[in-house]
């Protein structure tokens, strides 16, 4: 932090690339004036001279905790994800097990800041993108309609449909498959 | 700016939550973490902020001395705000159906970090950050940038 203050008037920009929970590091494409850096290494970076003359750098967990923890303490919490799943080619009938992952979400609802829930119908490949969008957002509704019967407020749920543009398993155009009829509640 | 301006002429008429509910869909995110003095400044508005206050396209957001703000946006995006920052979120749309929109927001003093959300993910092209001197794009990721010059390092 000293190092960094004494160059005060001319501290380049820096920027650092975080690994994600499970590890797994993205990239990040860096451009001033005419450079360009790429970087796709955990903690790797790269400071940014007021110039646009970029260097190549390397940091720590530890160097990164230590210069970034009330930035990084401040994020808000990850989104957290619930599936549901439909019994038969329905958009009313939840499976049983959905039960249990209402209760384990309202749990978590309890000590989220203020929670936003976004729930997502999603349809296998079966049918044309005009019907299936018109279904998953049926099967949405249904959830929602089942999360406020539950108690959770009508004004902290959002419904979507999807359609067939995200099936969970991969199939060719036309093919049911009942995996990929489900709803995704995601806690914001 | 013209259906804003419709909507606040509306809330401020009747008081009515119903129609802030309704309104709630254009929202670019939530305030999600709050730390000492910040500010989101908004033509013709001054809101004050809280955990739950609504982040619009085009607001900036600032941030004072020992202060931070953590921000979820609708596509998932995660940023938070460090101190003594000046964060401009110039542009943000999204459909959660077809995953199109856009991300554009740029840092002007001192420091942002980011968790890319499904935007980033399924548009990375359509996303994008800035400071003053740099632009980044993203491939789906996680980041720190700390803006440089004066406005970063004033003792």
């Amino acid at each position: 932090m000293l190092a960094f203050l004494s160059g005060c008037s001319t501290a380049p920009d820096k920027i650092v690339l975080l690994p994600d929970p499970d590890g797994k590091v993205g990239a990040v494409i860096v451009r001033s004036g005419t450079e360009q850096q790429l970087i796709n290494k955990a903690y790797a970076g790269v400071d940014v001279a007021k110039g646009g003359a970029m260097q190549k750098t390397t940091d720590s967990q530890a160097s990164v905790q230590a210069r970034y923890g009330e930035l990084l303490a401040a994020r808000p919490p990850r989104p957290e994800t619930f599936t549901i799943n439909f019994l038969f080619d329905s958009a009313t009938q939840l499976a049983p097990e959905s039960i249990a992952t209402v209760t384990k979400l309202k749990a978590d609802l309890a000590t989220w800041p203020a929670p936003h829930l976004v729930v997502v119908g999603h349809t296998d490949l079966a049918g044309s993108q005009a019907f299936n969008d018109r279904l998953s957002m049926r099967r949405a509704q249904t959830v929602a309609a089942s999360l406020i019967k539950e108690g959770i407020p009508v004004q902290q749920i959002e419904t979507a449909g999807r359609g067939k543009r995200e099936p969970l398993v991969r199939t060719a155009d036309g093919i049911a498959n009942p995996v990929n009829r489900r709803v995704v509640i995601t806690i914001q | 700016m013209y259906s804003q301006a419709i909507k606040y002429a509306l809330i401020l008429a009747c008081g009515c939550m119903a129609i802030a509910d309704a309104c709630a869909a254009d929202a670019a995110g939530v305030v999600k973490t709050l730390k000492g003095t910040v500010r989101i400044e908004r033509p013709g508005a001054s809101p004050s902020v809280a955990i739950g206050s609504e982040v619009y396209s085009s607001d900036r957001i600032v941030t004072g001395p020992q202060s931070s703000v953590g921000i979820t946006l609708r596509d998932n995006t995660l940023l938070s705000e460090g101190s003594d920052s000046v964060l401009e979120l110039n542009k943000f749309a999204f459909s959660t159906t077809t995953y199109e929109g856009a991300l554009d927001a740029t840092i002007k003093r001192g420091s942002l970090s980011v968790i890319d959300g499904k935007l980033a993910q399924a548009n990375p092209d359509s996303v994008r950050y800035s400071t003053p001197t740099t632009t980044l794009g993203v491939r789906g990721t996680e980041f720190i940038i700390e803006v440089g010059g004066k406005g970063g390092s004033a003792p």
